[in-house]
């Protein structure tokens, strides 16, 4: 949270003269909600990263599958017809077969994630390009993107409104999550596995048995976010969503997730993600060339990282 | 045994190093490249310097390569059933491939070096970086395989023949459109999508230059999207939340158009804010018939792909050198006139 406060005050730094005016409408109701909406789909996709990152592993794939479950839906719809909440499932179920694969396959090969992760990475990008032969779709009906919209046409004149959808699926994702995380067994076993794989397997926790599960959990969420992604963009795009893994995992690590497994929250991911879009939108509208952007955003992550570790020491003695 | 983990950390961080410089290859512009080639882009006489072109007999059966900057565009599948239309005329079997994505240029220059070495008669490429393409294309050259860059330039050119609308005045088209939609007052913003891109630049250049006229129109703002439709959808909305007064946005390609329209309708901004894009996507047409977008400049992407497989063909068979500046024009189409039989043409070349 201090680190969002320095963000703000350096933000109004840079803005100058008009920092007050920039303050009053980067601060506006309708902007927080744009960040929000902005940061949905990198939070639900970096809860999914930091489940298996908090079991010691990593998947590289997210962005891959993101666009291939998003392009799946897409088709699903508009070429087999079928209805936008059947597409909308598929989208999702494939994500988890992904997860099932990228787990169950580094599992049985002894293989590190990373490896397992950095092949699908690349073979759901080359299957999501397949699937529309390397082009984008044609329009989503409403019906479809209200996922994103959050409002669903049910006949002529008739709408079911559900206002803002996006900040809902943080809100849902993330409390579900949390739950399992903190207040389960499978939960408890996550973080033993993530820490001490050895120890926790000597206890008794069928260690590769839970590492799939939190792979296939994952690869849901990333199934979801495709489907997400693809209502937000209205289309299915097989080469969108490129590099969405690395922004899963700043989300997951500037929460405070460590790379070497066993420790992660979900809330400090959500506030990871909200951080990056925060710096984004307040980036984009002080009009920095597209460059500094980059810069900022980079610089930024670090910061936060350090900080939060310093901070954590300093906790600790 | 502690070591394991941090050393899987920096795998990992090295990993994402160079993912992330992927990212930000705008400004790779070798400037080591061209060695011999000192001819300007003007200079009329054709190139060349050095290597005769290997020509065939009349009768010979051409190879020839058509390189797009990326393959998930449906404006690249136009260029391409131009190019193939032409091979029939002209008896060339016809090669296709490029980048998955219009930003990746080390892979493009590795497809151009792999046609040259496949031993095809003569390549058309559209360059995803004004300085990169340099190298490879005279490359080719000196192999005697003659080059025509189609769409998006290089500098300096060293090919046969630039075939392309000129961008700039294109754009100026969609800068004259949106100021008559705004009766010549209000806030503007640009969509670009490549900083470095030849057709990027040219196309901001061409609608500041035909914005510059209407003195009561301001441009608030200017982003870039990488080409990829979730980011225009973010960029929209942040531009959205920084200027809510804004009048007018000029997109400047297919993923930008899309990803404009898309935000405009979901927030009930569509016909309010008014949209003029580039390109004719089918989901760009259907924003056209829908009212979320006002007006598309058109290009004629099929006309590229023709005119590039006759100026390869014409190289190679050793009958005359093609123009070194081939404009293949461009159109306005709006809800207006979208139905005349010109428009319809333009919109939808690939129907039969």
């Amino acid at each position: 949270m201090v680190v969002m406060v320095l963000v703000f005050a350096s933000m109004a730094q840079l803005g100058g003269g008009q920092a007050s005016r920039f303050l009053e409408r980067f601060l506006s109701p309708e902007s927080l909600i744009a960040i929000g909406e902005q940061a949905a789909i990198i939070v639900i996709v970096g809860i999914g990263q930091t489940l298996v990152i908090i079991a010691g592993g990593i998947d590289l794939s997210v962005g891959s599958v993101v666009a291939f479950t998003g392009t799946l839906a897409a088709v699903t719809i508009l070429r087999a017809g079928m209805p936008p909440a059947v597409a909308a499932l598929a989208g999702t179920l494939a994500g988890g077969l992904i997860g099932l694969f990228n787990g169950g396959l580094s599992v049985k090969t002894r293989l590190h994630p990373f490896i397992i992760s950095l092949g699908s990475m690349m073979i759901f990008r080359g299957l999501a390009q397949w699937l529309t032969n390397a082009q984008n779709t044609s329009s989503l009906p409403a019906t479809f993107t209200g996922l994103a919209t959050g409002r669903f046409p049910l006949g002529p004149g008739k709408e079911l409104v559900i206002p803002y959808i996006l900040l809902w699926y943080i809100v849902v994702v993330g409390i579900t999550t949390h739950i399992l995380l903190t207040r389960t067994r499978a939960g408890r076993y996550c973080f033993a596995i993530g820490s001490n794989p050895q120890s926790a397997r000597l206890s008794g926790v069928r260690a590769d048995y839970w590492v799939t599960v939190y792979f296939v959990l994952a690869g849901l969420l990333f199934g979801f976010g495709g489907v997400v992604q693809a209502a937000r963009t209205g289309i299915g795009e097989p080469t969108g969503a490129e590099g969405m893994e690395l922004e899963a995992i700043a989300a997951a690590v500037i929460g405070g997730a460590s790379l070497s497994g066993g420790q992660g929250t979900v809330g400090g991911t959500i506030l990871g993600a909200i951080l990056m879009a925060t710096l984004r939108q307040g980036l984009r509208m002080l009009n920095l060339p597209p460059y500094w952007q980059y810069v900022a955003l980079g610089t930024a992550i670090i910061a936060a990282v350090i900080y939060d570790r310093a901070s954590r020491r300093h906790a600790e003695k | 045994m502690t070591n394991q983990p941090y050393l899987n950390a920096l795998f990992a961080l090295s990993l994402s190093a160079v993912a992330l410089s992927g990212c930000v290859r705008d400004t790779t512009t070798p400037s080591t490249s061209a060695p011999a080639a000192g001819n300007a882009p003007t200079s009329a006489s054709a190139p060349a310097a050095g290597t005769p072109i290997k020509t065939k007999g009349a009768n010979e059966k051409l190879t020839l390569a058509l390189v797009p900057k990326g393959t998930t565009h449906q404006f690249w599948q136009t260029v391409k059933a131009g190019a193939d239309a032409a091979a029939k005329e002209v008896n060339a079997e016809l090669l296709y491939n490029g980048p998955s994505r219009e930003n990746s240029v080390p892979e493009q220059i590795d497809i151009v070096r792999n046609f040259g070495t496949q031993g095809v008669d003569g390549i058309a490429v559209a360059a995803t970086d004004k300085g990169a393409l340099v190298t490879p294309v005279n490359e080719l050259q000196e192999k005697g395989i003659p080059v025509v860059v189609v769409d998006s330039a290089i500098e300096p050119d060293p090919s046969h023949s630039f075939i392309a609308t000129d961008n700039v005045a294109a754009a100026r088209l969609a800068a004259e459109e949106l100021g008559r939609l705004l009766n010549g007052k209000g806030k503007v913003a640009i969509l670009n999508f490549k900083k470095g891109s030849g057709t990027s630049d040219e196309r901001e250049q061409g609608f500041r230059e035909g914005i510059a006229k209407f003195t009561g129109i301001q441009i608030v703002a200017s982003e870039y999207t990488e080409s990829d439709v979730g980011k225009a959808v973010s960029q929209t909305e942040s531009i959205l939340t920084a200027h809510p007064d804004l009048d007018g946005l000029f997109a400047s390609n297919e993923p930008n158009v899309i990803g404009a329209a898309k935000v405009f309708d979901d927030k009930g901004k569509a016909g309010k804010i008014k949209l003029v894009g580039f390109d004719a996507a089918d989901a760009e047409i259907e924003g056209l018939k829908k009212g979320t977008v006002d007006a598309l400049v058109v290009q004629d992407p099929f006309r590229m792909g023709y005119e590039a497989v006759k100026a390869l063909a014409q190289l190679v068979r050793g009958q005359g050198t093609p123009q070194k500046r081939i404009d293949t024009g461009a159109k306005v189409v709006t809800k207006a006139n979208m139905e005349t039989p010109e428009m319809k043409k333009l919109l939808n070349p690939l129907a039969k």
